[in-house]
C-alpha cells in the first residue's frame, strides 16, 4: 500500500482502459497522409537556406565591413555633435550685469551701468547722463574749424 | 507497458535501416530520404493531426518536419535513433499550431469508423462511435504534457524510452505523465454511464484503505 502517492492501477481496471483507448485511436491510426517527398523537396528548395557558418576569410571580410561601417558612423556622428557645440552663444550681459553690479551694454551698443541694480541711485545715472551730455559737446567743440587761406583763388566767391 | 511499434510506420519494401539511408542521403541519393519520409509520414500525419485536429495542418507538419530534416542531414547523428528526432520535431511544430480558443475543428474520427463492421448491428456501431467519441474527448480534456504522453504511446505505439527521448524527459517522468492522465481518464471515463468503467468506489481503493488504517 502506497500511503503517498496514488494507488497504481491494477491489471482488471488497466486493461478495460487500454481497450478503450485502442480502440478510439483506431480511425485514427488508419488515415495516412497524402503529401508526397516531392512537397518536401519543394519546400527545401524555395525556403530560405539556412545561415552557414562563416570560414576564416569570410569572417575577417566580416569584422573588417563591420569596422569600417562602425568607424564611418563614429565620424558622422562626431562631425555632427561638434557643429551643434560649435554655434556661438549669445552672452547674457545684462544678467551678469545687473548681478554683478556693473556695467551692460545699452540699446546703441554703449557701456551703461544698470538702471534696476540697487547699487545704482538717481544721482549715478544723472551723473552718467551728464557725463554723456558732456562727452558729445566736447566733440562738438573740438571739431576741427574750416579755414581759408587766400592762397587759394575763387575761394570766396559765389 | 511496452507496445509494439505499428508497422504502418515503416516503409513497406525497404531492408535498409535509418542509419544506412540517413548516411545515403547524405552523400545525395534522393531515393534514400524518400524513403525516410515513407517511412515516417504517416506517423508523423496521425501525431499532428491528433494534436491539431486540423487535417491540413498535419500535413504541413509532416512537409515543415521533414523540410528541417532534410536541411539538418549535415548535422544528423546517424548513430542516434532518428525516429525520436523527427517526432520531437512534430510534437513540437504541432504545439506551435494548436487549436485556438473556441476554434473547433472536425472530429479526429472521420467517419469511416462509424460504419458497421461485419455482424454488427446499426445500434452497436452508433455505440461504438459514441464511447469512442468520449473516449477522445477525455482524452483532449487532458492538460498537453499528460495528453502528449498518451498519444505518443496508444496512437503511435512508442514505448516508455522513446516517449522520454522525445519530449526529454527522464523515463520515470514518463511513467507517472501516463500513470496520472490513465487515472484522470479512468476518473472521468467511469462518471458516463454508458461506458463499462468501475465507479469510483473502487478507483479510490487507496484512500478506502487509508481510512481503514486510520481507523
Amino acid at each position: 500500500m502506497r500511503l503517498f502517492g496514488p494507488a497504481p492501477l491494477s491489471l482488471d481496471q488497466r486493461l478495460p482502459l487500454d481497450a478503450a483507448l485502442d480502440d478510439a485511436f483506431g480511425p485514427l491510426r488508419a488515415r495516412t497522409a497524402t503529401v508526397g517527398a516531392a512537397r518536401v523537396r519543394a519546400a527545401v528548395r524555395w525556403s530560405s537556406p539556412e545561415p552557414v557558418p562563416l570560414g576564416g576569410l569570410a569572417l575577417l571580410t566580416r569584422i573588417s565591413e563591420l569596422t569600417i561601417a562602425a568607424a564611418i558612423s563614429a565620424f558622422v556622428f562626431a562631425g555632427a555633435v561638434t557643429s551643434v557645440e560649435s554655434v556661438p552663444t549669445v552672452p547674457d550681459i545684462s544678467r551678469d550685469a545687473v548681478t554683478a553690479g556693473g556695467w551692460m551694454l545699452n540699446g546703441r551698443n554703449a557701456f551703461q551701468r544698470p538702471i534696476s541694480s540697487q547699487f545704482v541711485d538717481y544721482r549715478t545715472t544723472a551723473g552718467d547722463l551728464a557725463a554723456n551730455a558732456a562727452t558729445a559737446r566736447r566733440r562738438e567743440v573740438a571739431a576741427p574749424a574750416q579755414t581759408v587761406r587766400d592762397s587759394e583763388p575763387f575761394v570766396a566767391r559765389p | 507497458m511496452t507496445r509494439v511499434p505499428r508497422k504502418s510506420d515503416g516503409a513497406a519494401a525497404e531492408p535498409r535501416g535509418d542509419r544506412e539511408l540517413v548516411y545515403a542521403a547524405r552523400g545525395g541519393e534522393a531515393l534514400a530520404f524518400d524513403n525516410l519520409f515513407y517511412r515516417y509520414r504517416d506517423g508523423i500525419y496521425r501525431l499532428g493531426l491528433a494534436i491539431t485536429k486540423d487535417p491540413s495542418a498535419a500535413e504541413e507538419i509532416v512537409v515543415d518536419t521533414f523540410a528541417r530534416a532534410h536541411r539538418a542531414l549535415e548535422r544528423l547523428e546517424p548513430d542516434d535513433t532518428l525516429r525520436p528526432w523527427l517526432y520531437r520535431v512534430a510534437v513540437n511544430l504541432s504545439y506551435n499550431r494548436r487549436p485556438r480558443k473556441g476554434v473547433t475543428f472536425s472530429s479526429l474520427d472521420d467517419g469511416t469508423g462509424d460504419l458497421a463492421a461485419e455482424g454488427e448491428s446499426p445500434s452497436e456501431a452508433a455505440e461504438r462511435a459514441e464511447r469512442r467519441r468520449v473516449v477522445l474527448e477525455c482524452v483532449d480534456a487532458l492538460g498537453p504534457k499528460h495528453k502528449i504522453v498518451v498519444v505518443l504511446h496508444y496512437l503511435n505505439g512508442l514505448n516508455l524510452a522513446e516517449i522520454a527521448e522525445i519530449i526529454e524527459v527522464p523515463v520515470g517522468t514518463v511513467k507517472s505523465r501516463l500513470h496520472y492522465a490513465l487515472r484522470t481518464l479512468r476518473v472521468q471515463l467511469s462518471a458516463h454511464p454508458g461506458l463499462d468503467f468501475e465507479p469510483l468506489e473502487v478507483f479510490g481503493a487507496t484512500e478506502l484503505q487509508m481510512h481503514k488504517q486510520a481507523r
